[in-house]
């Protein structure tokens, strides 16, 4: 019983919600220009439209076929509701009932081709149905600015974040089972991805490719490695969490910030991908995330210095 | 102002449930994670080059029979889809509601044959078939409607496509294309949609040049109606 009551005792912690705020702001921002993308370039006609009006697949409208189906137009009221929402959750006007309706128009546009989407689109829905339960309006919003608030907000959202964070890189690792991951033979991985056409962001030179074949199999297991490691970041903040306590590791995790190193490979990585490969807002729905997992005290910080730095200019 | 604050209140019964459905959810994603062969449970799709290279690469480290070995892992896959179907029946109503669903097969293993898409219509003279490509994956030469099949969507559509548990798909999709393509090119009376698959080098077959001269896959006509 002590530890169910430590349990709800630490749920109940508050802290500012900046985070949150920040990870709103970008989590609406992918959705406003990921379906907007798909509208001016007219994809949907072929991914979200059903066959009989010029999909390439029998679709399945769900809610939508009590009002024709997955006609075009039905698709583009929902991309166009999608957006609106997404807007007022950027703007942080109605900001919970906006993120609602922002979760709710992703989740059904993401869901009606399993064919084409990606693991962007589980990112993407995990972190909205996250910013729902969050208080994430209580910063950087139009409702704020309205009818202030002492700004905070409980602490468990954003942990729940940083969790899923971490589930995501872990879980992707153990299921890279491949002998081209695996280092039991040539950590190869990298070099035969990049030279699949679907996924390059633009055609690679077979013979560049192979002069920084070494390069490639040193980022293949500089990957499979770090995403093995993901559970440390946890293990990174409960030694930050109690940093009073004795124990060398802890010591050692807290001297070089284990947390910021870790993320800073990340985001390498995802630039990388991103300079290399197609794969949708995947890097920038990761990255998202990454906002979450710095304290409300680190970017009170950061944003002391950037304040006092500009208004010495 | 302070960014962080503890209350120090006696517990009433919100926090208890809160504590309850944070505990919930974390169990639900985790299991929900959890390492699955779900997407791979194809049996035309393990019979696949890439995939039976697989297998005789993890049979040749664990010195077993590639055969028995590929027996053993569908009859554990499938017991253990069985288990998890069960131990996720309370969770998946509350993960699907949610949006909450882990999907994290991620590049599970490069694909070493890889396909490239390419479209044609027929009705030119000067090639060989009569046949004149109009698309052909990220091409800079052969562009119709690039853009579309540039995007994300469509190239996840793309590279299913070349997987022969996906060829209802793209027989449908095939039509579609021939649908608009006929449409845009009245002197033609049929298209063709196909895929190259090759063998990706390695960095010694690079080197050397003595690459894999692929093949067509998949190979559709889709003739013109003819009006009534």
């Amino acid at each position: 019983m002590k530890l169910w009551s430590r349990w709800v005792q630490l749920l109940d912690r508050r802290e500012s919600a900046f985070p949150l705020a920040l990870v709103r702001l970008a989590a609406s921002l992918i959705v406003i220009l990921h379906i907007s993308r798909i509208w001016e370039k007219g994809i949907y006609l072929w991914v979200w439209a059903d066959d009989d009006y010029g999909g390439l697949r029998n679709l399945n409208g769900g809610f939508l076929e009590r009002f024709g189906g997955l006609t075009p137009e039905n698709v583009q009221m929902v991309m166009a509701m999608t957006i609106v929402a997404a807007l007022a959750m950027f703007l942080g006007i109605g900001t919970r009932i906006a993120c609602v309706a922002t979760a709710l128009g992703y989740g059904y546009l993401a869901d009606i081709n399993g064919h084409a989407g990606g693991s962007y689109d589980e990112l993407v829905k995990n972190t909205l149905y996250l910013l729902v339960l969050s208080g994430c309006g209580r910063a950087l919003s139009l409702d704020e600015r309205l009818r202030p608030t002492d700004g905070m907000t409980t602490a468990w959202p954003r942990w729940l974040m940083i969790f899923q964070l971490v589930l995501m890189y872990w879980m992707t690792a153990l299921q890279k089972v491949s002998s081209s991951w695996i280092p039991v033979a040539e950590s190869d991985a990298l070099f035969y991805i990049l030279q699949q056409t679907t996924w390059q962001r633009f055609p690679l030179p077979l013979e560049n490719l192979a002069t920084i074949y070494p390069l490639t199999r040193l980022a293949t297991f500089g990957v499979w490695t770090w995403e093995q490691s993901a559970p440390l970041l946890l293990l990174a903040y409960y030694f930050r969490e109690t940093r009073d306590r004795p124990g060398r590791l802890r010591t050692l995790f807290n001297r070089y910030d284990f947390r910021s190193i870790y993320l800073l490979f990340g985001l390498g990585m995802h630039l990388g991908i991103e300079a290399l490969m197609e794969v949708g807002p995947f890097s920038f729905a990761s990255l998202t995330l990454y906002l979450a997992c710095f304290h409300p005290e680190e970017w009170a910080s950061l944003r002391q210095r950037l304040f006092v730095r500009g208004s010495g200019r | 102002m302070p960014t962080t604050s503890s209350k120090t209140e006696t517990p009433s019964i919100w926090p208890q449930l809160r504590a309850l459905f944070v505990a919930f959810h974390l169990l639900a994603i985790t299991l929900d994670a959890s390492p699955s062969p779900a997407s791979g449970m194809n049996r035309l799709a393990w019979k696949e080059p890439t995939v039976q290279q697989e297998f005789k690469t993890w049979s040749g480290v664990l010195g077993v029979d590639q055969t028995e070995f590929e027996t053993f892992l569908w009859d554990l896959a499938q017991g253990f889809m069985g288990i998890r179907k069960t131990v996720m029946a309370p969770f998946s109503p509350y993960l699907h509601a949610t949006g909450s669903d882990q999907a994290w097969q991620m590049f599970v293993a490069p694909h070493r044959y890889p396909t490239r898409m390419q479209l044609q219509v027929n009705g030119d003279p000067t090639s060989a078939d009569g046949f004149r490509t109009v698309f052909e994956e990220r091409s800079e030469v052969f562009t119709w409607e690039a853009q579309r099949f540039g995007s994300e969507r469509l190239r996840a559509s793309i590279f299913r496509w070349g997987w022969p548990n996906y060829q209802d798909a793209w027989k449908r999709a095939c039509k579609v294309f021939a649908r608009e393509l006929l449409a845009e090119n009245p002197d033609s009376s049929a298209v063709r949609c196909r895929m190259f698959k090759q063998r990706s080098p390695s960095p010694a077959e690079v080197e050397d040049g003595t690459m894999d001269t692929g093949k067509w896959v998949f190979v559709l006509i889709e003739k013109r109606e003819k009006a009534p």
